[in-house]
């Protein structure tokens, strides 16, 4: 009896000290000899976290310290600076994401260069701003795979929309020319309209709107960006119309979303592996470090997700762990 | 050492209450300094958090500085503004090595190492306006120069706005860390609160149980005690059984409960003992009471019968010589010779078994001698010789005439002339006794006769002896019942010439 006592006190003890630790501060580590600074479009746990994710899972093994910068909205000119702030801190490696094709950023990327700085470009890419390789989806082959799903989702004839944000972005309009190039293979397809979403909800839901309403016999939409397949979800869930026959194909869907495309809502959803590429780019991106100059693009994993594999969507979406955003 | 671990593990009372106050000082002791130490630790990081910050402070005034001293040195190019400026920024500098090396936070090292270099590049950006400005002042102005050291200006406020921003973003999630930090010291002081007191109460519940459990260990045992004290007192000390303890008992109780065992054993000894004596005695004294109720009837019915026994032989003797004497028609003597037959039966009809006085006794002997004399005429002489002074002692009754009697039948019975009986009585003053002897002048015994009789009458073995006896022992054995056998008879004889029956008996002088 006395022993049991004894030992349930003991235990408690243990217990209650080890959830002091609980309290304990971290460790002080010592600061890490190469220092990479990631640059990402938007600050979030979705798709550019889950790239960071690939970042620092890769560097943590290389040990490399990783910063992760990014905006609470879309702003070219804040990525400049803190592209130049990056330059200037004198990191030994810089990973963005390529945007619009303007002066300022080859000029950065420049910049970078004659400061001896390797720039890696993910997601999207500006072939001519001197980045020392980039690393993502090929765009056009990922719109000719949605190209491909709606086709099959319209049975080869109908009016089709496209929603892109701006009608400058690079990569979306690489899609867009992929899926209509398909889409060109076959007479009965049609391409109406490219709407331009502009990231703002209300704005694409009433552009969107008005395309049905013009084109009644409207048989598909393709959204060639997360933010639009966003819009279009909870358009489709929302919405007291009926468009149970609408074919919608869309690109890079959350796992929030999973449940309408499991519901057959959404035809398919073709998904870009963030993941990898934040991976694959703390690689290429230690080798041009290490002086490896002669580096080629890298085209990561697209898989287009059906109805039936929609839980394949949590393997494409979650994003295990939290990324410290330095958020500007 | 081992002595103290022996003393710790003795299982005493006393050595239970130092481990439990050990275990409990222990455990206080040792939550406490847990408690300490993790407070300390907090406590550490969050001064040391809220230092950094306040050298954060500093860089930036200097920094401030710096770029303020930058700016005047643009506009007047004095080399002492330039010393004060890089002077100042390489105290930035210094401030930001400090927090580098001294183990900022993890997630500030980077934002620092950072700020660093940035600092680095804007020091590098001032340096090269000095280096054009100094050159300009040898070789004279030019637009090309007056160009470069603009855009440089330029770079170095571009890069100054940034560490501006930079140190503000810094300096806020520095204090949101010191303030989280303090969050978890409030967070762990409520729960060192909640720790001590969950201690507390675990302790005072241990506490309770030791407690409860020590008191039973000594309680328990006193409570089986006091049963069996109370057992004893109510019942039967023989039914009492061993008061029995738990092993886990103390030793101080253990030794009590075996010490009391031993007692009661050791009184149920005693009480058997006393027991079985008591028995012994009780029956003992059942067979003195048999013995006396033997005695009683010797005195009573046997007695009695024995003296009734003597006395028809006599009558029979006394009553054929006075029809003899009537016959022969003395009838003076006749008269004479039944008077004194009369006062012989009377006597021995009131006084039987009673005690008379001794003086009564010679009386009464007088009148058998007086009737014997006549019986046996000029054969057979009587004399007395008197010693009066113990005369009123008091005897049993008819104790002389059987000694006369057998002096008669034994001794000078057979004798036709010459045979002379003497009754004497002494008082021996020294031993304050009273001698009556029977001496006659008769056959007598020979020794070995004389060594039966005398075995006969220490043993006094009625019925084992002749006939001849039972008189004698007769009286021997009333003498000694009467007398509590403070009474003696001593036989001697010389064969042919005398033998004397000599009786003592305590006596006290007349009027003492």
């Amino acid at each position: 009896m006395r022993g049991k006592i004894l030992a349930g006190a003991g235990i408690g003890l243990v217990f209650l000290m080890s959830a002091g630790l609980y309290f304990m501060p971290e460790e002080e580590i010592a600061p890490r000899e190469k220092r990479i600074t990631f640059v990402a479009p938007i600050a979030n746990s979705g798709y550019w976290g889950r790239a960071a994710m690939g970042i620092l899972e890769e560097a943590k093994e290389l040990d490399v310290d990783v910063k992760c910068i990014g905006f609470s909205e879309l702003d070219q000119d804040k990525q400049i600076t803190y592209l130049k702030s990056a330059i200037w801190s004198q990191a030994d490696g810089i990973i963005t994401a390529g945007m619009e094709n303007t002066p300022e950023f080859s000029q950065v990327v420049e910049q970078a260069r004659e400061a001896g700085i390797p720039v890696i470009l993910i997601d999207s890419d500006v072939e001519d701003s001197g980045r020392n390789c980039y690393v993502g989806t090929d765009n056009y082959e990922a719109g000719r795979m949605a190209g491909e799903d709606m086709v099959r989702a319209c049975g080869q004839e109908g009016k089709v929309a496209v929603i892109v944000s701006y009608l400058d972005n690079i990569n979306q309009m690489q899609r867009v020319e992929g899926f209509q190039d398909v889409l060109a293979e076959y007479p009965g397809m049609e391409v109406v309209q490219i709407v331009e979403g502009q990231s703002n909800e209300i704005f694409l839901q009433d552009k969107l709107m008005r395309v049905m309403e013009e084109t009644p016999d409207l048989k598909g939409v393709f959204c060639a960006e997360g933010y639009a397949t966003r819009c279009m979800c909870r358009f489709l869930e929302d919405s007291p119309g009926d468009y149970g026959d609408l074919q919608v194909v869309v690109f890079d869907i959350t796992s929030d979303l999973e449940s309408i495309l499991a519901e057959g809502k959404i035809y398919s959803a073709i998904q870009q592996d963030a993941w990898q590429m934040g991976e694959q780019a703390a690689k290429f991106l230690i080798r041009a470090m290490d002086g490896e100059t002669e580096l080629t693009d890298f085209h990561t994993d697209v898989i287009s997700i059906g109805r039936e594999q929609a839980e394949q969507v949590e393997k494409y979406s979650n994003t295990d762990g939290d990324v410290a955003w330095h958020i500007y | 050492m081992a002595y103290l671990l022996r003393k710790w593990k003795d299982n005493t009372i006393k050595s239970r209450m130092y481990q439990y106050l050990f275990l409990v000082i222990g455990a206080a002791v040792l939550i406490n300094a847990a408690t300490m130490l993790f407070f300390q630790i907090n406590m550490g990081r969050y001064e040391k958090t809220m230092e950094q910050v306040l050298e954060l402070n500093h860089f930036y005034i200097d920094l401030e500085e710096g770029n303020s001293f930058l700016g005047n040195y643009m506009k007047s190019g004095t080399p002492e503004i330039y010393q004060s400026m890089e002077a100042a920024l390489e105290e930035a500098d210094y401030l930001l090595a400090a927090l580098e090396e001294g183990g900022i936070s993890q997630g500030f090292v980077r934002d620092i190492q950072d700020m660093r270099r940035m600092l680095g590049t804007y020091l590098e950006a001032a340096r090269a306006i000095q280096e054009q400005l100094f050159r300009t002042d040898e070789t004279g102005f030019t637009s090309g120069m007056l160009e470069t050291v603009l855009e440089l200006y330029d770079e170095a406020q571009e890069v100054y706005a940034l560490m501006d921003g930079e140190f503000k973003n810094l300096h806020l999630s520095l204090l949101d860390y010191a303030n989280t930090r303090m969050a978890v010291l409030n967070w762990q002081k409520k729960f060192f609160l909640a720790e001590w007191v969950g201690a507390i109460l675990l302790m005072i519940f241990w506490s309770i149980l030791r407690g409860r459990k020590l008191t039973e260990q000594i309680v328990s045992p006193i409570q089986a005690l006091t049963e069996k004290a109370v057992e004893i007192r109510d019942g039967s000390m023989a039914e009492f059984t061993e008061a029995h303890i738990q092993e886990a008992g103390s030793r101080e109780l253990q030794i009590l409960i075996h010490v009391f065992n031993m007692m009661i054993d050791q009184i149920q000894k005693q009480f058997r003992a006393t027991e079985e004596a008591a028995a012994a005695k009780a029956r003992l004294h059942q067979q003195e009471l048999e013995n006396l109720k033997i005695t009683n009837l010797l005195r009573t019915s046997e007695l009695r019968a024995l003296q009734m026994q003597m006395n028809p032989h006599f009558l029979f003797n006394t009553l054929n010589m006075i029809a003899k004497t009537a016959y022969l028609g003395d009838s003076e003597e006749t008269v004479f010779l039944l008077q004194k037959t009369a006062q012989l039966l009377r006597y021995s009809l009131d006084y039987m078994g009673k005690s008379v006085t001794l003086a009564r006794e010679l009386e009464i002997l007088d009148c058998y001698v007086c009737l014997q004399e006549k019986r046996f005429a000029e054969r057979i002489d009587f004399d007395f010789d008197l010693d009066e002074r113990f005369h009123q002692v008091l005897v049993p009754c008819l104790i002389l005439q059987p000694l006369v009697e057998n002096s008669i039948t034994h001794g000078v019975g057979m004798y036709t002339s010459g045979a002379r009986i003497l009754i004497r009585t002494r008082y021996l003053e020294e031993e304050r006794r009273g001698m009556i002897s029977v001496v006659d002048n008769g056959l007598g015994m020979e020794p070995q006769q004389l060594a039966r009789v005398r075995e006969n009458l220490d043993t006094m073995e009625i019925g084992g002896a002749s006939c001849e006896q039972i008189g004698l022992e007769n009286v021997y054995m009333r003498l000694k019942n009467f007398f509590e056998g403070d009474a003696q008879m001593e036989l001697y004889s010389v064969p042919n010439q005398e033998t004397e029956i000599r009786i003592l008996i305590p006596a006290k002088e007349r009027g003492e």
